[in-house]
């Protein structure tokens, strides 16, 4: 539970942002459902101002060319029901159809989806001592706790945290790129380069200044012809983050893959891309060997507990069965 | 637009218009669907039923109870501890057939 | 009229539920909803650590918090005494009463309370509140070397023949261990008390399954006589066993109302609902069974520990932890004893043990020790099904179980072949190909498993209280509860059925300790209990009717005793001439009343002892004690039998699980209400699936902090999970009470664990014998 905090919802962008920079007990609420979550059930942030910006004119997803340009205020929900995600993104509305549920999807937007918090429940729960990323230097209690749904990929002892967006991962696989509005200044970063592995700071996470505001994304489209899909794979059949996840798009002529992304979900502490599998993948024929060397060449150098080490095959697998699924021409 | 509660400041829904269960029935009549969830039995405790029933009323808006399949996952963002669901896909599935 | 209900009418109609427009209109109140005037709100504040004491405690930044009227603690709590031991508090132990002394037990354990005007508030100023700790050395798992397994500890322990030399000389053996987690009830609705003092009164409206034993520990806590306290429940947002006992939380919220002399709600956030209302215990068992070659047990020997807390232990003695006195810290919760009822195997032993560990409470959980011994018991006889080359069912029904196997006396009514027999041909086992992978879907592994169940008999006493009103209405009460189960509804068709008006002249009050006493809901006995309460206070109030018309001579009654009446419609008529009749409302106009009342009650479940007493007689004494027990010529109460078959798909390569369908058979004697029943069933069934694939309450090592306390991470099953269920119903009413009626609460997911687990060997030759089956083990 929180301190009583100031809500405020300005009107402008310019205002929203000066807000939030100039003071840094303040932090923006768009759809809620990492901020109110983090705020109210797990008292784990405690901002002295809320700036509320769901009323910006940051909505909106509109086709550009060989781009798609999607305010950081859309919804998921309006996401998955694009005309042109459906046609030339289908891996983006399956990984978006895959989190969360219908209502979360309501309430939650783009901009929320890649800033979102990890799940982890040492993270969560502020009586535990030791998390480097609420307290550096405190130590990760779930490198020796009970962790599951945690990652191996960009781990280290010091957080094992997990980026547990299904959103993000074809994003990633996509080069997407964010468009930030900043105090002074605008500025573009991929997506690959947003994110910042936990290191021996897990309390960075990505390349914003407190203040900075994620006002949209710009979607590359895929070339016609490319296929996608996106697999998810938890515990229960539906309403469960991943334990591991991936999404694939593939450009095939005369059987030869002419053009591989590849990302994975439920493993990395940032959204993974896979440029060792795409290498793998690159100009040979489709065959299953491939599918698994390039899956191997994925998980490269995983760091697991014992709670996670199955996910250094499961995770495999998972790339396997969507190469083999996109690749066969059906969708996950 | 279905949405939880729980997430949602009050001062977040200014300016915009909020039906709870308490607004679905008319005039002291019964919705369809609140009429399905009784006929099918689609509760036991009935703490998840206000939720599962403007989840539901909202699916149908949405089109997305085109088979029993389709009803499970999307409504599988309400949970129901008492285990009610077999019910509530039937509640559903009548509601959409009308 | 007949007083007992024909032997024909097995499935009663699918009556909607009376409070069906409450709940679907969000009407319906439940304790979180109550608010009184002037009414505060209380947070609490839970240790960090699972053992030790409290070092240090500094509530000034939370006393001076804005909001803030109270911050209570063991340094200023005042003295809570402890709840008197009766039969309820075996069943039923009372919690330690809370803030009495800096000792911590368990984790989670409540060190303060703040009480505040509003509750984020209250819940803002409790985290105000600073705690450092003395650490002790908790004992956290089974496998911890301090940790100190018990015997015996519910004095079920067995045994029949002689299992060592059986073993011995059997042609086929098997054997395993199997492991289940501990599992959190998680009902969706926050457990809560508001608590009211006027004068010395106290009234709460608490979410509980036992009004009566909230009423006892209450009273007890707080030096009060019980007709001082007052418990009302008339809605609950779901209990499955974890609002059978009272909680430290119910006491608090009293205390915080009498501290601030105002009404104070509590309410519990779901990590607290991981710490504060019980669980279900972990288990390990040893399981040995052995066989002819043709499939008949010789031998089974059953030996079951389970986790227990360290509230309440005794004090440390020498002899090794035999439970009477003084009474447990953790409720009855035997795993091995449905096995001494399950079959007719000559040779039996049952051994449950217990380890008290640095834990948070034990509460029994829907099938408690049933659940987990069924998974146990059935996997194993799955497995030697295949050992042997013979059908599951099969193997089942050769050691079909015609008598109770304990004491050898006749059951009171059993139709588990019936069961095995209906769901197998509803199920299409025949289509079964009995290799092990031999059935497939594509890339789907297809598995089809089988378990059958036998549960206990459980019938307390009850009492009720039916009244009719001039206008022809009936009102009838008890002060039981309805979790979800449907007593409303089942009483209001019961006490229309005997007093014949239309159920919507029929009232039902239930969920207020002013009521007439009602057991607990739980044990799967509330519907036997209450029913043949309301039962029998009917007939008791037809009987008043009739003597009424007795000392009428104008009436054309008189002389007529209940047999010679029929009851319809408000009306009761002679059974010789219906035309010759009088309405209730005439008699009372008559007689110059305004409504007649009756009391009633129903038996107690001397039944139920008499079978423990009579299976450890025999067990004791040998064929001595059979034939004692068998001179009493008594019957054994059944308690409902099952029959659960399972289909499930694998995907090998990807560990996943998905259950394809279910059909689950149940013998539960009479059914009241068919919808209502089969809901139970489908209940069950879903929790049976949780069970099997999902849920598990994981703990710290070394901390013992509950590490996935909320429903994101705590995985129950969700709607997508949950196939077609096929659910039916057979058997006939058993003689056991005037209504017929066996109990299906709880039967519905035992041997839902076991039907999947075998349908997954079934599939992948892979035998899971820990639960949850999740996708690590099936890779």
């Amino acid at each position: 539970m929180m301190q009583a905090f100031e809500y405020i919802r300005p009107g402008d962008m310019a205002s929203a942002v000066a807000l939030v920079s100039g003071d840094p007990t303040a932090q923006y609420l768009a759809g809620g459902t990492t901020q109110i979550d983090l705020m109210l059930k797990d008292g784990v942030l405690e901002p002295e101002r809320l700036v509320d910006i769901t009323r910006l004119p940051l909505r909106g997803i509109t086709r550009d060319g060989d781009v798609l340009r999607v305010g950081a205020l859309a919804t998921m929900e309006e996401l998955a029901a694009d005309a042109t995600v459906a046609e030339r993104l289908p891996f983006v509305r399956e990984a978006l159809l895959a989190g969360a549920s219908p209502q979360l999807r309501n309430m939650a937007t783009i901009g929320g989806n890649i800033l979102q918090r990890t799940r982890c429940r040492y993270f969560r729960d502020p009586a535990v001592a030791s998390c480097n990323k609420r307290v550096p230097g405190s130590g990760c209690a779930a490198v020796g706790g009970a962790a599951r749904m945690h990652a191996i990929l960009g781990a280290s002892e010091h957080c094992i945290a997990l980026h547990a967006s299904d959103l993000c991962v074809p994003l990633v696989a996509l080069d997407a790129v964010a468009h930030i509005q900043g105090p002074r200044a605008r500025r573009s970063v991929p997506l690959t380069e947003f994110y910042l592995p936990p290191g021996d700071r897990p309390d960075v996470e990505n390349v914003l200044e407190h203040g900075e505001l994620v006002t949209g994304i710009e979607i590359p489209l895929l070339p016609a012809g490319t296929r996608s899909g996106y697999l998810k794979v938890r515990d229960r059949a539906s309403y469960e983050f991943a334990l591991t996840s991936a999404a694939v798009a593939l450009a095939i002529g005369g059987g030869v893959i002419t053009h591989a992304r590849v990302a994975l979900g439920g493993v990395g502490t940032i959204p993974w891309r896979a440029p060792q599998a795409e290498a793998v993948l690159r100009g040979v024929p489709v065959d299953a060997q491939t599918f698994r060397a390039a899956a191997d060449a994925a998980i490269h150098d995983p760091f697991t507990v014992a709670g996670t080490a199955f996910k250094v095959e499961l995770a495999k697998r998972t790339l396997v069965r969507i190469l083999q699924t996109v690749a066969g021409g059906g969708s996950s | 637009m279905r949405v939880l509660s729980c997430l949602t400041l009050t001062a977040q829904c200014d300016g915009r218009e909020v039906t709870t269960i308490e607004g679905l029935s008319r005039e002291g009549g019964l919705h369809p669907v609140q009429e399905a969830f009784i006929r099918h039995d689609g509760f036991q405790c009935g703490y998840c039923t206000p939720g599962q029933i403007m989840s539901a009323v909202a699916l149908l808006a949405e089109g997305r109870a085109g088979s029993d399949e389709e009803i499970r996952e999307f409504m599988s963002g309400n949970i129901c501890r008492c285990g009610a669901y077999p019910n509530i896909v039937a509640a559903i599935r009548e509601a959409a057939g009308q | 009229m007949t007083t007992t209900v024909a032997a024909a009418l097995l499935l009663g109609p699918g009556v909607d539920r009376v409070d069906g427009r409450l709940k679907v209109t969000g009407a319906a109140h439940y304790p979180s909803d109550v608010s009184w005037p002037d009414m505060a709100h209380a947070a609490l504040v839970r240790s960090t650590i699972a053992a030790g004491t409290i070092a240090r405690l500094d509530t000034a930044r939370a006393a001076a918090a804005p909001g803030v009227l109270a911050v209570i603690t063991h340094q200023n709590a005042g003295r809570l005494h402890k709840a008197k031991r009766t039969l309820q508090q075996i069943l039923y132990p009372p919690p330690p009463p809370p803030l009495q002394d800096a000792k911590i037990s368990h984790h989670g354990q409540y060190v303060a309370m703040v009480v505040a005007e509003t509750p984020q508030q209250a819940a803002a100023a409790a985290r105000l509140v600073e705690v450092s700790y003395d650490r002790g050395q908790p004992v956290l798992t089974l496998e911890d070397a301090a940790a100190k397994p018990g015997s015996n500890p519910y004095l079920t322990d067995m045994k029949r023949g002689n299992v060592t030399a059986a073993m011995e000389a059997a042609e086929v053996t098997v054997e395993g261990t199997f492991t289940t987690p501990a599992q959190t009830h998680n009902p969706l609705g926050p457990f809560t008390t508001v608590a009211r003092w006027d004068g010395g009164t106290l009234t709460v409206y608490d979410s509980t399954q036992n009004p009566f034993n909230v009423r006892a520990v209450l009273a007890a806590s707080f030096g009060l006589a019980e007709e001082n306290v007052r418990v009302l429940s008339p809605y609950v947002g779901g209990g499955f066993g974890a609002g059978l006992r009272s909680w430290p939380h119910s006491i608090l919220a009293a205390l915080a109302a009498r501290t601030v002399k105002r009404p104070v709600r509590l309410s519990l956030t779901r990590p607290q609902m991981f710490t504060g209302i019980g669980q279900r215990p972990s288990t390990v068992q040893h399981l040995k069974i052995a066989a002819t070659r043709d499939g008949k047990l010789v031998a089974i020997d059953h030996e079951g520990t389970s986790t227990a807390s360290m509230a309440a232990a005794p004090p440390a003695r020498k002899a090794p932890l035999q439970s009477l006195p003084p009474a447990p810290g953790d409720p009855y919760f035997p795993l091995t004893i449905g096995t001494t009822a399950a079959y007719a195997c000559p040779n039996v032993t049952a051994r449950d043990k217990r380890v008290r560990l640095n834990i948070p409470p034990i509460a029994m959980m829907r099938a408690p020790g049933e659940a987990e011994g069924n998974f146990a018991l059935e996997s194993l006889l799955d497995e030697l099904s295949y050992e042997l080359g013979m059908d599951p069912i099969e193997l089942r029904l050769r050691n079909y179980a015609e008598v109770h196997p304990p004491t050898g006396l006749p059951w009171s009514s059993k139709a588990l072949r019936e069961c095995y027999q209906v769901g197998a041909d509803r199920f299409g086992w025949a289509r079964r190909e009995p290799a092990v992978g031999a059935m497939r879907d594509g890339r789907w592994l297809v598995g089809y498993g089988v378990a059958g169940v036998t549960f206990t008999h459980y019938q307390a006493r009850c009492q009720a209280r039916a009244t009719i009103r001039r206008d022809g209405t009936a009102r009838v009460a008890s002060g039981a509860t309805d979790i979800g189960t449907g007593t409303y509804t089942v009483m209001t068709q019961l006490a229309a059925e005997v007093l014949g008006l239309g159920l919507d002249r029929v009232t039902f009050e239930l969920g207020d300790t002013r009521l007439p006493r009602a057991p607990e809901a739980g044990g799967s006995g509330l519907t036997a209990a209450l029913g043949s309460a309301v039962h029998n206070t009917c007939v008791a109030l037809v009987q008043r009717f009739l003597a009424l018309a007795a000392a009428d001579s104008g009436s054309p009654l008189q002389g007529c005793a209940i047999e010679d009446v029929v009851a319809s419609d408000g009306r009761l008529a002679r059974g010789d001439d219906e035309s010759r009749g009088q309405t209730y409302a005439e008699i009372l106009e008559r007689h110059g009343l305004d409504e007649l009342t009756a009391d009633g009650d129903s038996g107690p479940s001397r039944a139920d002892t008499g079978v423990i007493v009579g299976s450890l007689v025999a067990s004791r004494l040998g064929r001595f004690g059979r034939t004692l027990v068998g001179a009493s010529h008594a019957t054994v109460p059944a308690g409902a039998f099952g029959a659960r078959f399972a289909e499930v798909r694998v995907d090998p390569e990807l560990g996943a699980l998905q259950i394809a369908r279910i059909v689950s058979v149940t013998d539960g004697g009479r059914i009241i209400n068919e919808k209502l029943a089969r809901s139970q069933i489908i209940g069950g069934t879903v929790g049976g699936i949780g069970m099997a694939m999902f849920e598990q309450t994981i703990s710290d090592p070394g901390s013992g902090r509950v590490a996935n306390a909320t429903l994101s991470d705590y995985l129950v099953a969700v709607n997508a999970d949950v196939p077609d269920i096929d659910v039916a119903f057979v058997g006939e009413p058993d003689p056991g009470n005037p209504i017929g009626v066996k109990g299906v609460g709880e039967v519905g997911l035992a041997g839902i664990a076991a039907a999947i687990a075998n349908a997954v060997h079934h599939a992948t030759g892979r035998r899971i014998r820990s639960l949850p089956i999740t996708i690590d083990q099936l890779l």
